[in-house]
């Protein structure tokens, strides 16, 4: 087999492909009675609903998303003129808190004033109405998930509303599923801003309705994640305490998130220390039954890059410390912002770790399984888009196709000591799915992934 | 904390809307809005759309979006090319693919497609792509390439001419809102008319192959498979003669088949008749390159493939056979006896099942005492997942096999319920007089489910949370398995079902 191409490998279908529709398919999603209007191509709806209905068990993302029934008639004779009906006839059927009405490149293309024609719409019906542009040709899920967010922190009656001292709104978070992974998380967030005395009043989003949203504006500070990235105009505009943050992944990188938070909301340093000090301890000794069995074990991580520091921080933190990294997307940080995440965190990786940012299919398949063919990885955390392929039953198979297309040769035999321990632990998650709370958040995050390490790893073995 | 409302204005913003009532029933609590201000000028916007959707069968589909979901379930050494701006690289779940690694995408900018500057990108993609030694590369076309006019077609020649590998390129969009049945007969028609592979002495070959497919598929999906399961079965495949040429056959549209469950290759085997393809499902970019190897076509609702069909019997001069889907007894046998007929051994073939059929003829007798009158809500025309046994006979495949057990079936189809005449001559055209209500999408399905005192539901997988609603138990349509193997373990899945209707349990996982 040839060398890749790396002139080819810009053309390729990235692992992580999806475009600003799935990510404002994803944000309405979220918001328990939001309603996400396409003004699109029937295709489109294969970018949207389509791609979460696999991904969350415990709520159809359909029965929220509807379509403008876009075709090529509609679009000579003007396509826009098509929304009002749209938004009013679904508003009598689902009476939503919120509708998002987001088109596509080749309506856009057109000059049509869709803005114009959301607005008109938005004065029909008792709910908000908002439009978020989709266009096709840049942008990705983070950005749609982004506009959302700012859609909604507009929405927010921050002048009219008095701050509340020690309360937080926490802004960013990407709720893709109303599975226990994802309760899990807000759990946690709420249970580490208890510790420092600090109460959560609101999660955007986190699967509550628009309703709830609103009592962001009692909130006296915004914790803002990595997900609310170029938001400074609408943050501002709160006027609120703004403080940005990584993700509270990993033991160090949840320490960290409670320090940043702590210190600037001014808890006290000797409470935050002490919070920081018996939490991360108790953590470590849960881990250290994972750490004494993996001597010499390298993982591979794929995730947006915030993501991704806190997976690279917590494989460290168990001696698993990644060999490969895969960044899904460029728009939340390339192989440059990883490196500047985990410097922040004190958990830099390796020097002979390989950094992929935005790889493809096809490169993360030959790179994941170069890498285990040569025992360089024996486990991975990631999306079902790198690893629903590599799942234990089939590895093998992969493996020995790989080995005779590229010439690699190397005897596998029956691959008995093949070890590798595929772990979905971000969207989409088809494969995985959370029936008691599993989060990947906060120390209880660290404790649940290596839980799940500790069952990939050794199961089936004495 | 309220969400933000606005202050109410003196006309009802509660517009008509025929769509949202099946029935032109009123739903309670939503306010009539005749004479409102958007109420007259929505019912004419209504109107219209009625009248454009007036004649559309399926639900309309992208036909990119369809014919990357098929090409990424496909094996073969080929890749596909999405000729247009990135976001519609996301026009399919290519996560759950394996084939994913063979799609490209050119990436046009918005600067590209305004200015019409987009063939470069295409004309260096492909090339790029072609010197990989594919064995054939599609191309397929986004909504944004047609709408500015691009014709990509000289591009295309032009890089055909340097290589002799096969390049089709498909102008595919969602613009033209085809049908899933017109988007999948395109789709087949093309790939059967790519160059076809020599011939050759090689019949065993492609038995083998097909086994091979058939097996790697089952591991593939199963991990349980024993070694045992697998030798079984190719022992019997090499263990076959020869074949006459004439009794060689392609199969079209069937429901794709487990190893172990299967008697289809094993019965048609023992009667002297050779499969050279089981198509779409478990088939390979080779086995369409093959397509005309065979003698005859056994097709499943040859409507579904006039012009696949039209190339085969046209240009190959291959006769078609047309089955049932053979899905339960009746029609598994029908399906038999219209293969025996055709080729002439009814006698052998029934020689040959006669054990199994007497086997499974008593178990769906006894069914039938305890599943007769239940009253069971059928859905039809609720997917696009582009599979053609869902497609087949308009999505009643399934109609026989659940009526011979002696549940009562109703037909909710899914459309605009004005359109409720067409779909009554629709099913008469075939023949079906079962009840049927028509409901405008799934979100309404609960009440109706509830209203239609159902006891059990058989119905596209996203619809568990309105049937759970309802609390009746339900299956997802198109799960039964096919043939005389698939009624025991079907009986098994439709005895969970009610059992969880007298426990009065929502659902059934299978």
């Amino acid at each position: 087999m040839k060398p890749p191409s790396e002139a080819l490998e810009a053309f390729a279908l990235r692992a992580h492909h999806y475009g600003r529709i799935s990510g404002v398919s994803v944000a309405v999603h979220a918001i328990a009675d939001g309603f996400h209007l396409l003004h699109t191509g029937v295709g489109c709806k294969y970018k949207a609903a389509a791609q979460i209905s696999t991904h969350d068990w415990a709520r159809q993302p359909h029965r929220r998303e509807g379509w403008t029934e876009v075709g090529d008639a509609a679009l000579i004779r003007g396509a826009a003129a098509r929304i009002g009906p749209y938004v009013r006839s679904w508003y009598d059927r689902q009476r939503p808190g919120l509708i998002v009405v987001s088109s596509t490149a080749f309506l856009e293309m057109t000059g049509e004033d869709i803005a114009g024609a959301v607005r008109q719409a938005d004065e029909t019906v008792p709910c908000p109405v908002r439009y978020v542009p989709g266009s096709g040709f840049d942008g990705d899920l983070y950005d749609g998930y982004r506009d959302v967010l700012r859609t909604v922190l507009d929405l927010i009656p921050w002048d009219q509303t008095e701050p509340e001292h020690g309360r937080v709104a926490v802004v960013g978070y990407l709720f893709d599923r109303y599975e226990s992974d994802h309760s899990a998380n807000v759990h946690q967030l709420r249970t580490l801003l208890r510790e420092l005395g600090l109460n959560l009043e609101a999660v955007l989003f986190g699967g509550q309705p628009l309703a709830s949203l609103m009592r962001a504006a009692r909130a006296e500070t915004l914790v803002v994640l990595p997900y609310a990235y170029g938001l400074e105009s609408a943050l501002r505009a709160t006027g609120r305490r703004v403080i940005h943050t990584d993700l509270p992944v990993g033991v160090r990188g949840t320490t960290a998130w409670l320090e940043q938070v702590g210190r600037t909301s001014g808890v006290p340093e000797t409470k935050v220390a002490d919070v920081t000090r018996r939490l991360a301890r108790y953590t470590r000794q849960e881990l250290e039954l994972l750490r004494n069995r993996v001597v010499g074990v390298r993982s591979a991580v794929f995730a947006e890059a915030p993501l991704a520091a806190g997976f690279c921080d917590l494989l460290d933190e168990v001696d698993m410390p990644p060999a490969l990294v895969g960044i899904r997307g460029r728009s939340l940080g390339d192989d440059a912002d990883l490196a500047a995440a985990l410097t922040r965190i004190g958990a830099p990786l390796r020097p002979d770790a390989t950094v992929l940012t935005d790889p493809s299919y096809r490169l993360v398949r030959r790179a994941l399984l170069d890498a285990i063919a040569t025992r360089r990885v024996s486990a991975a955390v990631g999306s079902a888009a790198e690893l629903s392929d590599l799942s234990q039953g089939k590895v093998r198979e992969r493996l020995r196709d790989h080995l005779d297309a590229s010439g690699i040769g190397g005897d596998l035999g029956a691959g008995q000591d093949i070890r590798f321990a595929p772990l979905i632990a971000c969207f989409p998650a088809t494969g995985f799915h959370a029936l008691h709370p599993q989060p990947t958040f906060g120390f209880g995050g660290a404790v649940a992934i290596a839980q799940r390490l500790l069952d990939g790893l050794y199961s089936g073995r004495s | 904390m309220a969400a933000p409302r606005k202050p109410p204005k003196s006309h009802s913003r509660r517009a008509s809307n025929r769509r949202t009532r099946p029935g032109n029933t009123r739903v309670p609590g939503v306010v009539d809005s005749e004479g409102s201000r958007y109420g007259a000028r929505d019912e004419e916007f209504w109107l219209r759309q009625d009248t454009r959707l007036a004649g559309q069968l399926g639900q309309p589909c992208c036909t990119l979006s369809g014919m990357c979901t098929l090409l990424g379930t496909m094996d073969g050494n080929f890749s596909v090319i999405i000729h247009g701006e990135r976001d519609c690289g996301g026009c399919f779940v290519s996560h759950r693919m394996p084939g994913n690694q063979r799609f490209y995408c050119t990436g046009i900018s918005e600067a590209q497609a305004t200015s019409g500057r987009v063939d470069e990108p295409l004309e260096q993609c492909l090339r790029l792509v072609l010197a990989e030694g594919p064995d054939v590369v599609l191309v397929l076309t986004t909504c944004v390439i047609n709408m500015i006019g691009s014709q990509p077609e000289p591009v295309v020649e032009r890089v055909a001419l340097d290589t002799d590998i096969p390049v089709l390129l498909l102008r595919t969009s969602g613009l033209r809102l085809s049908t899933q049945a017109e988007m999948v007969d395109w789709l087949f028609e093309s790939l059967a008319g790519l160059p076809q592979l020599p011939e050759g002495d090689n019949r065993w070959r492609q038995r083998l192959r097909t086994m091979l497919h058939e097996t790697s598929h089952a591991l593939y999906a199963d991990n349980d498979l024993t070694r045992e399961d697998v030798e079984a079965r190719f022992s019997r495949a090499l263990a076959d003669g020869p074949r006459a040429p004439e009794r060689v056959c392609n199969l079209i549209g069937l429901p794709p088949d487990g190893v172990r469950t299967s008697e289809l290759l094993d019965a048609l085997t023992a009667a002297g008749i050779a499969v050279a393809g089981l198509y779409p499902f478990d088939t390979d970019l080779d086995a369409w390159r093959r397509i005309s190897h065979a003698a005859v076509n056994v097709v499943a609702d040859r409507r579904l493939y006039p012009r696949l069909l039209g190339r085969l019997e046209g240009e190959h001069g291959m006769p078609t056979v047309e089955v049932p889907l053979p899905i339960g007894l009746g029609q598994s046998v029908r399906f038999y006896r219209r293969v025996g007929e055709f080729f002439g051994v009814h006698d052998e073939l029934q020689r040959i099942l006669a054990p199994r059929i007497e086997a499974v003829t008593a178990k769906v007798d006894e069914f039938r005492d305890r599943a007769r009158s239940t009253r069971l809500a059928m859905g039809i025309r609720m997917l696009n997942n582009y599979r053609v046994d869902q497609l087949a006979y308009e999505g009643l495949g399934d109609v026989d096999a659940l009526a011979e057990l002696g549940f009562d079936v109703t037909l909710l189809v899914q459309g605009a319920p004005e359109e409720r005449p067409r779909f009554e001559e629709m099913l008469e055209a075939l023949g079906c007089r079962l009840p049927f209500h028509v409901f405008p999408s799934p979100w309404e399905l609960a009440p109706l489910l509830a209203q239609g005192d159902y006891q059990v539901a058989y119905l596209a997988d996203h619809s568990w949370e309105e049937a759970q609603k309802a609390g009746v138990p339900m299956i997802k349509s198109r799960e039964l398995a096919p043939l005389l193997a698939g009624v025991e373990p079907n009986l098994a899945v439709l005895s969970a079902l009610l059992q969880a209707a007298e426990a009065g349990r929502g659902e059934v996982h299978r």
